[in-house]
C-alpha cells in the first residue's frame, strides 16, 4: 500500500500489505509536528490524487495512453513533487501493469507504451534538480547502484537515481547492468559508502555478484533492492547483504552510514 | 490524405530504399560469406537473429485482424520453421565436436539485443500502425531474391549438400520469382491510399536500418558470449537461462521428456508449445541456486502465468521433477542443490490435493482411462492429469482458462468423440463436487 499525507499531499512511503498496489491516505510526521490544520482544500486535493490514481489504473486497462501521458501536468498542478509522482503514483501503476501482463490482460507492447512514457517523464524530471551535474554520474559517488548484465528493468534504478539526486547525494547509477567482474572493479575503484544491486528476478549471476561484492568490496555497505528483493529475506542471499525493500529502507541505510539525516 | 497512389508501390519502395538496400548488401558479413571466408558460427548467428525477427513478425501478422495484413499474408510465407531446420542441421555437427554445450549455444550480446528491440517494436507497431509492418514484410520477402543467389555459396563454404542448411535462403526454390511477383501484386491491390504507402515506406526503411545494424554487429568479433533464452526459443524474450554446459544439456533432455509425457502441449500449441517448454524449462533450472522461499515464489508466479494460457500446473510439476532427476544424474555431487525443485513440485501437488483429494482424483482418472482404447491411452497420455489440474487451477486463479480449454477440446482438438466425451464428463463430475 502506498501511503500519502492528506495534509501536505506528500508521498509518505510504502506500508504493509506490500503486495497491494493502491494508494491510501494518512498523515506524515512533519504535519503532526507542525500541527497542520485539515481544511476543505486539503480534503479536495487528497481526493483528487486518489481519484487520479484510480483513473490512471483504468486508463491502463482501457489502453488510453494519451490520458496517461497528459496526467503528469495535472499532478504537477496539484503541487505534487516529481519524486512523489514517480514513487507514489508511477511505481504502483507499473506494478499493476505487471499484474495485468501476467494475467494476459495487457500485451507486452501495451506494457511498453506505458513504460516508455514514464521513462520519458522521469528523464525530463532530472532537469528540474538544481546542481544536477554535480550529483548525477558522479566521479566521486557516495552511492553506486547498478544491476547484473541480464537485467533490463531499469525504471526502478532511474527512480532511485532521481531520489538520490533530489536528496543531494552524489551517485553513479549504471544502466543497463554489468557483468559481476565489472561491478566489483567499479566498487573497488570508487569505494562508495554504499554499493547497491537491483534485480527483478533471481539469477545465478546475481548471487555471484553479491558474493563477490561482500567478500571483496570491503569498505562499502552492500545493499540489494528491486522487485525480487521484496520477496527475499536475508537467509535467501549471501551473508552480509542488506535488503532494501523500498526507498525508505535505503534511506535508513544512508542514515546509519551517516550520509543522510 | 486518402488519394489512391499513382506510381507502382513496389517500384517506389525499391527506389526509396535503394541506398539502404545497397548498404545492407555491402556489409562485410555478406561479402565474406560470398567469398567463402565467413565462419560457420557467424552464419549460425545470422540465422538465429533472423529467427527472432521472423518469429515475432510472423506471429503478429498471421494473427492480425487487420484487413490488409490478412490479404497479404499467406502461410507459405512463414519461414521460421525453415530457419529452425537450418540451425538444427548446422549445430548438430558442432554439438558432436564440442565438449561444451555453452559454446554451441552462446551468442554475442549486441546483435541479439538489436533483434530483441526490433521484436518489441514489431509488437508495438502491430498495435499502433500495422501498415508499417507491411514494409517489414516487404523487406523480408524481398530478401528471397538475394537468398537464392547466396545459397550455393553457403553450401560450398560449409560443405553442405542439397538444401540442407540453406532452406531459409532457398525458400520458394524455383517458384521464387513467381512468388515475389505475386507478393508485389497483392501489395498493389491491397494498398488504397497515399498514407498507406508512407507507412509501408517507413516500415521498409526501418527494417533495412535494423538489419544493417544487426549484420554490422555480426561482423564485429566478440569474446564475450552469453546463452540467451531467445536462442533456445526465438519468442522467449530475455529471461535468464543456464550458462553452464551440463545444466543446459539437462534442460534439452528434460524438455524432450516432458513433451513425450505431455502430448497435450503439442496438440494444443504446436511447435510454439515445444519451444516454450524448452525455454521455460531452462529458466526453471536457474532457480536451483536459491532458497525454498525464492523457488516457491517463482514457481507460484510461473504456475499462474502458464495456467492462464491453458497450460495447467501439472505440466510445471512434471517439469520440476524431471529436471531434478536429470540434473542429479548429470551432476551427482550437486544432487542436494537440485532437491529444491522436487520440493517445489511437491508443493504444487499438495495444493492440488488440497482442492481435489487424491482419492477423488484417482476415481476420476480410472473412469476417464476406462473410456479409452489401448492406442488412445498412449496418444492421450496424461490428459486426465491435465484436466484435473486445469480444474484445480481455475479454482485457484479464477481467470477463465478452464473455459477456453474446454472450448478447444470441443471445437479444435480433433480428438475422437469418446475421448472428448470422457474429458468433458471428468470436468463436469469434478466441478459438481467442488
Ligand atoms: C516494465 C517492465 C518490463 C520492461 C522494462 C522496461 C524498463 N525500461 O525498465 C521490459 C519489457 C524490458 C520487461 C522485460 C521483462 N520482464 Co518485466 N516488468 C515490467 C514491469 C511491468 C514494471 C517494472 C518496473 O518498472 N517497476 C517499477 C519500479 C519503479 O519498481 P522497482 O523495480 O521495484 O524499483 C523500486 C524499488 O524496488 C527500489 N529498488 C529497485 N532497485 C533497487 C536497488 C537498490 C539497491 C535499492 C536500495 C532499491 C531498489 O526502488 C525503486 C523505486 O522505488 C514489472 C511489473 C512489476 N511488478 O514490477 C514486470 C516484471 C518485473 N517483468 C517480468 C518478466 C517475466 C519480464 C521478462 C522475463 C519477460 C520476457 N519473457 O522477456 C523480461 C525480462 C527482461 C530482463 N532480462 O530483465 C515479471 C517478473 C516475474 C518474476 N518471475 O519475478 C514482472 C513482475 C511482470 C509480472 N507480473 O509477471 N519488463
Amino acid at each position: 500500500m502506498y501511503l500519502w499525507c492528506s495534509y501536505c499531499q506528500k508521498f509518505i512511503g510504502e506500508v504493509a500489505p506490500y503486495d497491494q498496489h493502491d494508494i491510501s491516505h494518512g498523515i506524515c510526521k512533519k504535519c503532526v509536528k507542525n500541527k497542520v490544520v485539515f481544511d476543505l482544500d486539503r480534503i479536495h486535493k487528497s481526493q483528487e490524487i486518489a481519484n487520479l490514481f484510480l483513473q490512471l489504473k483504468e486508463a491502463v486497462k482501457d489502453r488510453n495512453f494519451t490520458f496517461i501521458r497528459s496526467q503528469y501536468s495535472r499532478l504537477k498542478s496539484l503541487s505534487v513533487s516529481n519524486n512523489d509522482i514517480f514513487s507514489g503514483i508511477y511505481q504502483p501503476l507499473l506494478y499493476e501493469i505487471g499484474r495485468l501482463w501476467e494475467t494476459r490482460i495487457l500485451t507486452m507492447a501495451e506494457e511498453h507504451e506505458v513504460t516508455s512514457t514514464i521513462e520519458e517523464v522521469v528523464s525530463l524530471g532530472f532537469n528540474e534538480i538544481p546542481n544536477i551535474e554535480k550529483l548525477r554520474n558522479s566521479s566521486t559517488p557516495i552511492v553506486l547502484i547498478t544491476s547484473t548484465s541480464q537485467n533490463q528493468h531499469i525504471l526502478g534504478l532511474r527512480l532511485l537515481e532521481y531520489w538520490l539526486c533530489e536528496n543531494g547525494i552524489k551517485n553513479l547509477v549504471i544502466v543497463p547492468g554489468l557483468p559481476s567482474e565489472e561491478i566489483l572493479s567499479l566498487a573497488k575503484k570508487f569505494k562508495p559508502v554504499v554499493v547497491g544491486l537491483s534485480a527483478t528476478m533471481p539469477s545465478q549471476e546475481l548471487n555471484q555478484a553479491l558474493t563477490k561484492l561482500v567478500e571483496q568490496a570491503k569498505g562499502s555497505r552492500i545493499v540489494f533492492g528491486g522487485r525480487f528483493a521484496r520477496d527475499c529475506e536475508s537467509a535467501d542471499l549471501p551473508k552480509g547483504v542488506t535488503i532494501c525493500k523500498n526507498i525508505e529502507d535505503l534511506h535508513a541505510v544512508l542514515v546509519q552510514c551517516k550520509v543522510m539525516t | 490524405m486518402k488519394t489512391k497512389p499513382t506510381a507502382s508501390i513496389s517500384q517506389r519502395i525499391k527506389k526509396e530504399t535503394a541506398e539502404l538496400h545497397q548498404r545492407a548488401e555491402s556489409v562485410s558479413f555478406f561479402s565474406e560469406l560470398l567469398q567463402l571466408k565467413a565462419e560457420k558460427q557467424t552464419y549460425i548467428s545470422y540465422l538465429r537473429i533472423l529467427a527472432i525477427i521472423h518469429a515475432t513478425l510472423e506471429k503478429e501478422v498471421s494473427n492480425s485482424d487487420h484487413v490488409v495484413l490478412k490479404t497479404l499474408w499467406q502461410e507459405k510465407m512463414r519461414r521460421l520453421p525453415l530457419l529452425e531446420e537450418d540451425i538444427e542441421i548446422l549445430i548438430t555437427s558442432k554439438k558432436a565436436d564440442s565438449l561444451n554445450w555453452t559454446e554451441v549455444y552462446a551468442e554475442p550480446d549486441t546483435p541479439i539485443s538489436i533483434a530483441l528491440r526490433l521484436a518489441l517494436r514489431i509488437r508495438v507497431l502491430s498495435m499502433e500502425n500495422p501498415f508499417q509492418l507491411l514494409g517489414f514484410l516487404y523487406v523480408l520477402e524481398g530478401s528471397t531474391n538475394g537468398g537464392i543467389r547466396m545459397a550455393p555459396r553457403v553450401t560450398e563454404a560449409f560443405g553442405l549438400s542439397g538444401n540442407a542448411g540453406v532452406r531459409y535462403l532457398m525458400n520458394y526454390g524455383e517458384e521464387q520469382s513467381r512468388e515475389w511477383q505475386n507478393f508485389k501484386q497483392r501489395l498493389e491491390e491491397a494498398v488504397i491510399s497515399e498514407d498507406d504507402v508512407t507507412a509501408i515506406l517507413a516500415g521498409a526503411k526501418e527494417m533495412f536500418q535494423n538489419l544493417i545494424a544487426v549484420f554490422e554487429a555480426l561482423s564485429v568479433p566478440t569474446k564475450e558470449k552469453v546463452v540467451h533464452a531467445s536462442i533456445l526459443n526465438p519468442e522467449a524474450g530475455s529471461h535468464v537461462v543456464p550458462q553452464a554446459g551440463l545444466e543446459l544439456e539437462a534442460s534439452f533432455i528434460v524438455a524432450k521428456k516432458c513433451l513425450q509425457a505431455l502430448p497435450y502441449v503439442f496438440m494444443r500449441y504446436g511447435e510454439r508449445g515445444e519451444r516454450f517448454t524448452k525455454s521455460d524449462g531452462a529458466w526453471i533450472i536457474t532457480l536451483a541456486d536459491f532458497s525454498d522461499r525464492v523457488v516457491f515464489n517463482q514457481i507460484e508466479w510461473l504456475g499462474r502465468l502458464l495456467s492462464v494460457l491453458g497450460i495447467p500446473r501439472f505440466t510445471l510439476e512434471l517439469n520440476l521433477r524431471e529436471a531434478a532427476k536429470e540434473l542429479s544424474t548429470l551432476r551427482p555431487t550437486s544432487k542436494d542443490k537440485y532437491a529444491v525443485l522436487v520440493r517445489a513440485a511437491d508443493l504444487l501437488e499438495q495444493n492440488r490435493k488440497d482442492i481435489i483429494p487424491l482419492k477423488r482424483q484417482e476415481e476420476l482418472q480410472q473412469r476417464f482411462l476406462a473410456a479409452l482404447n489401448p492406442a488412445e491411452l498412449e496418444t492421450y497420455r496424461n490428459i486426465d492429469n491435465i484436466l484435473i489440474s486445469s480444474v484445480a487451477d481455475e479454482k485457484m486463479d479464477g481467470l477463465g482458462a478452464l473455459g477456453k480449454t474446454l472450448e478447444w477440446i470441443q471445437e479444435k482438438s480433433n480428438w475422437p468423440k469418446n475421448v472428448i466425451r470422457a474429458a468433458l464428463d471428468l470436468v463436469k463430475d469434478l466441478q459438481s463436487t467442488l
